[in-house]
């Protein structure tokens, strides 16, 4: 019996210095089609940087697109997408591990570097929509505690700092084997992963703290993002609009966050398979179960989306009738039901069949949910500020429709790349994978691990 | 052998994607050269350029406003991508090639509409005339025709005077045309009163009134009208688009009794003031916030306890 554990156990750490040796090859080297994307985002970054630069200096008049009536435009929609992406972290690691889904290891780390890109630039997003970066200051000042705006500002700050936290703790022992067994890297990166892996020797005392840090992060950040989407909704359903006006508005936009979460986390997945060549690790039945989760959600969305939808279109009084008209058949008609069957029907039924469940056709779902789920917020923003409670009238006939200008859609293009670079490079500085939380869930002990940290 | 021609294969496609995208980029940059290129040949909009005069107080403004027509209707240009520039012609001939006469150039607005403030030179300059000339013009924009609006106005003052007693409070306005060599009374045209409020002026006196034969028109002040919290209150005599003279307006401060309502105190609302916000607010929330934020420091605690361990070489 005793041969036999050992034997098993063997074979299990076997598995583990493969799986560490292998995830430390993107970290060594960087190939030339990773330099050409790091390279093309960096571009759009800069010109997306270029952009605001000129939306700052020049008169907004002719930069953006925005007016009395349509004041949020894309800005705000994107922001809303950021803020919704970012309860990734709160679903994939927080959730399944309190309700003890095991397969949620070993993509945890994507569904929380992909949470704090997200919320980073959510926070980028804000400031630019501001009209004058100084006003954050102002807000901050002058603020007033009773408005939503002061709220969605405290706790975009606080989720930020605790999923970065969430990113940050598990992380400590895989920095601390990136330190010692990392050759031919520059100084300051060595240095860096001295500093960050906090002196860590993986004894009893410091095993038991990362865990019990995990295990609280992972009770406050459910709320914690529950709270940021809701208070986000909150900033619509506040506002005097007919399209906004609604109390189902926080668990909708909660249901469609979460929807877009997996779906985000299945695109992620698959292109960190694919272009690292790990799918050994990130197995496709990792799909299979994402491929369901994404039935169940979109389920749950489409539920939250009757009921914001049927019931007001069942009573069609004059404030709603217009803007749900426009929707359903007029001229907003296209893109809601184009965003309807991406963003619900196709994630809802396609999954259904087995063949569907494979990598490649879950991620072309999963792309076009995401999509979608950006034109969704655009659908929730443009059309409720295009119907506001008095009639635009009299007003020159450019504030009656929106159409985004240049310099707002490449600021939105720089924040994307700028999220898409952050969840590049950290690739490219730490393992995309925790080598210890899967061995862990594969029953291997602390010693073991410890063992193998110093055998790598 | 199957390996090599799916090689073969893979490769053949990968180059095909790339000349179906070069190709692709390089018509759509051909498309859009050819699209600028057809617009600058096609005719251009014409549109239609309004100026209006304005005097008030002493300052003087003149107004530009460009519309177009769409469907039978007028509606305010929003791209005009050159400057409108106003010339002030009355002193000597203008001449746009050496910028002679030039007051100044604008960008309308979103909404058509554009509003050169006269200059204080200009302004002591129309002082000493009687009869002057502006002219508004913008040309070589790249979707409008060029369009050219003159508009002359002539000499006018309005005099205000204010009789203040117990039970009757009147105002009197006197229109005056420079005739002559001398200011003279203006009979039979629309002069309006009224009491300047926070976004508008409050019409006092008879609807459509004109001045009698001396120039004057009277009205009495409502008694109950509210004023300032420094008792005074503002009134207003003005005539709107006059063929002659324009806009021209002038108003009056003077002593008034009535105060205003006090401003009624809120207390602590959520509509109040940030400093005004209810107590449940504020505790519930910085509750959730010391709570939540506790947490965070105390996490920052233990990674600070990770790295002693660490370091002491006795664990």
């Amino acid at each position: 019996m005793k041969n036999e554990t050992t034997a098993v156990d063997s074979v299990l750490m076997n598995k583990y210095e493969a799986m560490h040796d292998e995830l430390l090859r993107p970290i060594q080297k960087t190939g030339l089609a990773g330099k050409i994307w790091i390279g093309f985002l960096f571009c759009v970054f800069f010109a997306g940087v270029f952009a605001f630069y000129t939306q700052e200096t020049k008169s907004k008049y002719e930069t953006i697109s925005l007016n009395n009536y349509t004041m949020w435009g894309i800005y705000i929609s994107n922001f809303v997408f950021f803020v919704a992406l970012s309860l990734v972290g709160a679903l994939m690691s927080a959730v399944l591990k309190l309700t003890n889904f095991e397969w949620y290891r070993p993509l945890s780390r994507i569904a929380e570097v992909i949470a704090v890109a997200a919320i980073m630039f959510a926070g980028v997003g804000i400031i630019v929509a501001m009209g004058h970066p100084e006003r954050l200051y102002f807000l901050l000042t002058h603020g007033r505690l009773q408005s939503p705006i002061i709220w969605d500002i405290v706790v975009i700050i606080t989720y930020f700092v605790a999923t970065s936290l969430f990113l940050f703790i598990p992380l400590i022992p895989g920095i601390s084997q990136l330190s010692n067994h990392l050759k031919d890297k520059p100084k300051w990166q060595m240095w860096m992963y001295k500093k960050l892996s906090l002196s860590w020797r993986g004894t009893p005392e410091q095993w038991k703290i990362v865990k019990r840090c995990i295990t609280i992060l992972a009770i406050l950040i459910i709320p914690l993002g529950i709270s940021i989407h809701t208070v986000t909704a909150w900033l619509f359903a506040s506002t005097l609009r007919a399209e906004w006006n609604s109390t189902n508005f926080g668990a909708y936009f909660i249901a469609g966050a979460f929807l877009l979460g997996v779906a985000a986390v299945i695109v992620g997945t698959f292109f960190f398979r694919k272009y690292y060549r790990f799918e050994k690790y990130l197995t496709d039945s990792y799909f299979d179960k994402m491929g369901k989760m994404l039935v169940f959600l979109s389920g749950v969305y489409f539920y939250f989306n009757i009921n914001e939808y049927l019931v007001p279109a069942f009573k069609m009084d004059s404030m709603h009738s217009q803007y749900l008209l426009d929707e359903f058949t007029g001229k907003d008609a296209i893109l809601f039901w184009l965003v309807f069957l991406f963003g619900i029907f196709v994630p809802a039924i396609l999954p259904l069949f087995k063949s569907m469940l494979k990598p490649w056709p879950l991620t072309v779902i999963a792309i076009l949910v995401v999509i979608a789920a950006w034109f969704k917020r655009y659908i929730i923003v443009i059309p409720g500020l295009s119907h506001p409670y008095l009639p635009i009238q009299n007003v020159p006939h450019s504030w009656t429709h929106y159409v985004p200008s240049l310099i707002e859609c490449m600021v939105v293009a720089g924040i994307f790349a700028a999220a898409l670079l952050f969840i590049t490079l950290f690739s490219k500085f730490f393992p995309i994978i925790s080598v210890w939380e899967v061995a862990e869930g594969d029953g291997v002990s602390l010693e073991k691990i410890n063992l193998l940290s110093k055998k790598a | 052998m199957k390996n090599n021609f799916m090689n073969h294969l893979f490769k053949k496609l990968r180059h095909g994607t790339i000349s179906v995208s070069l190709i692709t980029v390089t018509c759509l940059f051909i498309n859009k050269e050819a699209i600028s290129q057809a617009e600058k040949d096609s005719a251009k909009l014409s549109a239609t350029m309004t100026v209006s005069y304005k005097a008030s107080n002493g300052s003087r403004s003149i107004k530009v406003n460009l519309k177009r027509k769409v469907e039978k209707k007028f509606i305010a240009v929003d791209n005009l991508k050159t400057p409108v520039s106003l010339y002030f012609k009355s002193v000597k001939e203008h001449n746009p090639a050496d910028g002679t006469g030039l007051v100044g150039k604008l960008y309308l607005g979103k909404d058509g509409e554009g509003v050169f403030e006269i200059p204080d030179d200009i302004n002591k300059l129309i002082s000493g005339l009687h009869k002057y000339t502006f002219i508004a013009k913008f040309d070589a924009d790249p979707i409008y025709e060029d369009a050219e609006e003159e508009i002359s106005i002539a000499d006018s003052k309005i005099t205000l005077s204010y009789l203040g007693e117990d039970s009757i409070k009147t105002a009197t306005a006197t229109l005056y045309e420079w005739k002559d060599s001398a200011y003279v009374p203006v009979a039979g045209a629309e002069l309006k009163l009224g009491i300047k409020r926070t976004f508008s002026i409050f019409p006092i006196g008879e609807s459509g009134a004109v001045t009698d034969s001396s120039g004057k028109v009277s009205a009495d002040l409502p008694l109950d009208m509210p004023g300032t919290f420094d008792r005074k209150i503002t009134i207003v005599a003005k005539i709107d688009e006059h063929e002659s003279f324009g806009n021209v307006e002038v108003s009056k401060e003077v002593p008034w009794s009535v105060l205003p309502e006090p401003i009624p105190e809120i207390g602590r609302a959520l509509w109040a003031t940030g400093d005004n916000a209810p107590y449940v607010l504020v505790f519930s929330s910085l509750s959730i916030i010391a709570v939540i934020w506790g947490t965070i420091f105390y996490l920052i605690s233990l990674l600070i306890k990770i790295r002693k361990i660490g370091r002491d070489k006795s664990s």
